[in-house]
């Protein structure tokens, strides 16, 4: 009995040393896709904002938000035209990030093709 | 005597003081000069009455002013400075200013313009007002010190006739100045 | 401690939930959402194809170019040598287009016709939204081919800024060549320079009246300042004020029925309203002080103005038909020169900032002041009449020049002018 309760905490031991490991690699796996998906959204980032005009950025009053909604080929390419699903209110600065969008296609692509996401939400802001 | 005949400037009246023009004029040519004939020449005996020139050139005879020329008079100092954005005569200038309005009083018929000036700091049109001040300024003390207002003209020429070209306090200390200036002066 | 009568199985299935949970909140597949604020594109590339036929006439493209290009907004990016190049009556290769990074395309032509005149046509494409932006044809002499060429620019700009383009505008400055000064009309880019008036004294102050077909200005052909207007058309020029003392700073209100002057007759110098005739002066301004510089708001409602009613030069507003004054600069001790912007929504002036003066730009509503200038001895700025540029005079290497600033600060500009001491300028208004 004694030995029997023994092994039984020892194996419980051994499945908590295991799903312990198994949470830790979980983590570091996730760490690594949030990296990898920052990396990504950076690029995204900086592409798409270099191809909207200062112009723009200048004539918006204050600092309201436009959202699109974009899907995206494997290739990177934006397919069919971004998507608004809420204005920033002023028409201008709408147009200017609509066509940024476009102008910015072939988006880049994630290192890790595994990362790739076909939506993408792109949420803009005259000012930083 | 010499035939005179004038070239047509635009001079719109301006140096009468006082004139005031409120209505348009497109410019105007000023008449020519009569012509004068000498005693010798034929015709002239006997000639027509009642003409009288009207000479616009003329300028007073040199005795005139040679009272306002000669260096040992103050009156031949003609020009006030000033320190930076002001426009007050500063007391080294009093004994100028005294001299002159002694010789407007005595010379009832004489005339003067003072012309402010600015240096080339700021806006020109500031500037015209800063330099109608300064001139303003000299002319107030003349009519203190006994002038008639009706001797006197005050205009500015702001920063737009400097004596001293340059950027430099040198210059800028030049430039900030009134000008006395006597009927046949200007 | 912990409860080792649990079941194993109780065990293994907590432990395969467990790993479900944290598979849940890493969302593997769901949408990725990207913030992006600011921007970066300075300069919008569009692609200018050389006009077809353009040789008869001298270069059409190269004016549209060079506009494009000078107002800091735009690239023209270089054709290749292509087989091919697109015509107006051609839908482009869009995707092409696009692959060269052009924004936008122009196409276009000139033709001469029978009547001895010419055809010259356009078309713009939206590279980006591959749909045409249309276009136009002219019908014009070979002496409006300048004219034309700023046209197509002034499109284009509206088109890819939604703005208006002032490359159809004029401006008016002084030059001075040794004692000798003349008030020049030219077109925005500098060429087409025209002498209004040639003097051997001073001319200062050109102000454009509303309709562009008059300038206003200070001349001291009499040895101190009056105020003229000039039709430029014809040469006529009247008196508007030519009083006792000083006459200056002329200013038309915006519907061009009145101009403010500064005028010392009443003792120092202030602020008067009169008719362009000369005629109806009425006093605006009661101080002791200098009040100058009055510049009319677009609405016509209020007078901005420099004073030094507060023992130094700042900028007051009161209302145009006169009123009390109130304090509108009140960052440094010298600020002179208000040009309020053709939107009314802020001022250009000169300020005085470490001893150099420079140009700044108060916004109205939230009373931020920006100096757009690094140089010197700036003076005279005048708003391009959309607003996006300043015009004005600074000092390099002791000679008078012309330059510019965007209202952002970020586009800066020198003029080339034919010689000579170059200040006052003034932009002219857009002509309808």
């Amino acid at each position: 009995m004694q030995q029997q309760l023994a092994q039984e905490q020892q194996r419980i031991r051994d499945q908590m040393i295991r799903e312990q490991a198994e949470r830790e690699r979980l983590a570091l796996a996730q760490a690594a896709r949030d990296r990898a998906l920052a990396e990504w959204s950076s690029r995204i980032r900086a592409k798409i904002r270099g191809n909207i005009p200062s112009q723009a950025v200048q004539a918006v009053k204050g600092n309201p938000e436009a959202i699109f909604v974009v899907t995206l080929l494997p290739t990177g390419e934006v397919l069919g035209n971004p998507r608004m699903v809420k204005s920033s209110g002023n028409k201008g600065y709408d147009d200017a990030v609509y066509r940024a969008i476009l102008r910015s296609s072939p988006l880049p692509k994630p290192e890790n093709p595994a990362d790739f996401r076909r939506e993408l939400e792109l949420r803009f802001r005259p000012q930083d | 005597m010499r035939a005179i005949l004038i070239a047509a400037i635009a001079v719109a009246g301006t140096l009468a003081v006082g004139a005031c023009s409120t209505t348009p004029t497109d410019e105007e040519q000023k008449p020519a000069g009569v012509e004068e004939r000498s005693p010798g020449t034929p015709g002239a005996a006997g000639e027509r009455p009642g003409v009288s020139t009207v000479d616009l050139t003329s300028k007073p005879a040199p005795s005139d002013i040679a009272e306002l020329k000669d260096p040992a008079s103050p009156l031949s100092k003609r020009s006030i400075y000033y320190d930076f954005d002001k426009f007050d005569v500063k007391e080294e200038y009093r004994p100028l200013v005294e001299a002159h309005a002694k010789y407007l009083r005595e010379h009832p018929q004489a005339k003067v313009l003072i012309q402010g000036n600015t240096d080339e700091r700021g806006s020109r049109e500031y500037n015209v007002a800063l330099g109608q001040r300064r001139a303003d300024g000299v002319r107030r003390l003349l009519v203190l010190l006994g002038a008639r207002d009706s001797q006197i003209e005050a205009v500015s020429l702001g920063e737009e006739k400097p004596k001293a070209e340059g950027s430099n306090e040198e210059a800028w200390a030049q430039n900030r100045r009134s000008d006395i200036l006597y009927s046949g002066e200007y | 401690m912990f409860a080792a009568r649990s079941p194993a199985w109780v065990r293994r299935l907590a432990g395969v939930c467990l790993l479900l949970a944290m598979a849940v909140s890493a969302p593997a597949g769901a949408q990725l959402s990207i913030e992006i604020t600011g921007a970066g594109l300075q300069r919008i590339p569009v692609a200018i194809v050389p006009f077809a036929g353009e040789a008869a006439i001298g270069g059409v493209t190269q004016i549209i170019r060079a506009d494009l290009e000078r107002s800091g907004q735009f690239r023209a990016l270089e054709i290749p040598p292509l087989p091919t190049l697109p015509t107006e009556n051609s839908t482009p290769n869009y995707p092409e287009w696009r692959a060269r990074l052009a924004d936008a395309l122009l196409v276009g032509s000139v033709a001469a016709r029978p009547d001895g005149r010419y055809e010259v046509r356009f078309k713009l494409h939206d590279v980006v939204q591959q749909r045409d932006l249309s276009g136009i044809a002219y019908t014009l002499s070979k002496e409006q081919i300048r004219a034309t060429a700023h046209r197509i620019a002034d499109y284009v700009y509206e088109k890819l800024t939604g703005e208006r383009g002032v490359f159809s505008t004029r401006i008016a400055y002084v030059v001075k060549r040794g004692n000798r000064y003349e008030l020049q009309i030219a077109d925005a880019d500098g060429a087409g320079e025209e002498t209004a008036l040639a003097s051997f004294e001073p001319i200062i102050s050109p102000a454009w009246s509303p309709d562009g077909r008059r300038v206003a200005y200070v001349s001291f052909e009499s040895k101190r300042p009056v105020v003229y207007v000039h039709s430029l058309q014809d040469g006529k020029r009247s008196v508007v004020a030519n009083f006792r003392g000083s006459n200056s700073a002329p200013a038309w209100s915006p519907d061009g029925k009145r101009i403010a002057v500064t005028l010392s007759r009443e003792g120092g110098s202030q602020i008067f309203l009169v008719n362009p005739d000369g005629s109806n002066l009425r006093r605006l301004t009661t101080s002791t002080a200098i009040d100058t510089e009055p510049r009319f708001s677009p609405d016509g409602r209020w007078l901005y103005f420099t004073s030094d009613r507060g023992g130094s030069p700042q900028i007051y507003r009161m209302p145009a038909n006169g009123g009390p004054a109130q304090r509108v600069t009140f960052e440094g001790s010298y600020n002179v020169s208000p040009r309020p912007s053709p939107d009314g929504k802020s001022l250009a002036y000169i300020t005085r900032n470490e001893g150099k003066f420079q140009v700044a730009l108060l916004d109205l509503a939230n009373n931020q002041v920006q100096i757009v200038t690094d140089s010197d001895r700036d003076e005279s700025p005048s708003f391009a009449p959309n607003g996006r540029m300043i015009l004005f005079a600074t000092v390099i290497g002791e000679r008078g020049v012309l330059s510019a600033v965007s209202s952002d600060g970020r586009i800066r500009q020198r003029l080339t002018t034919s010689g000579g001491d170059v200040r006052e300028p003034a932009w002219g208004p857009f002509i309808e």
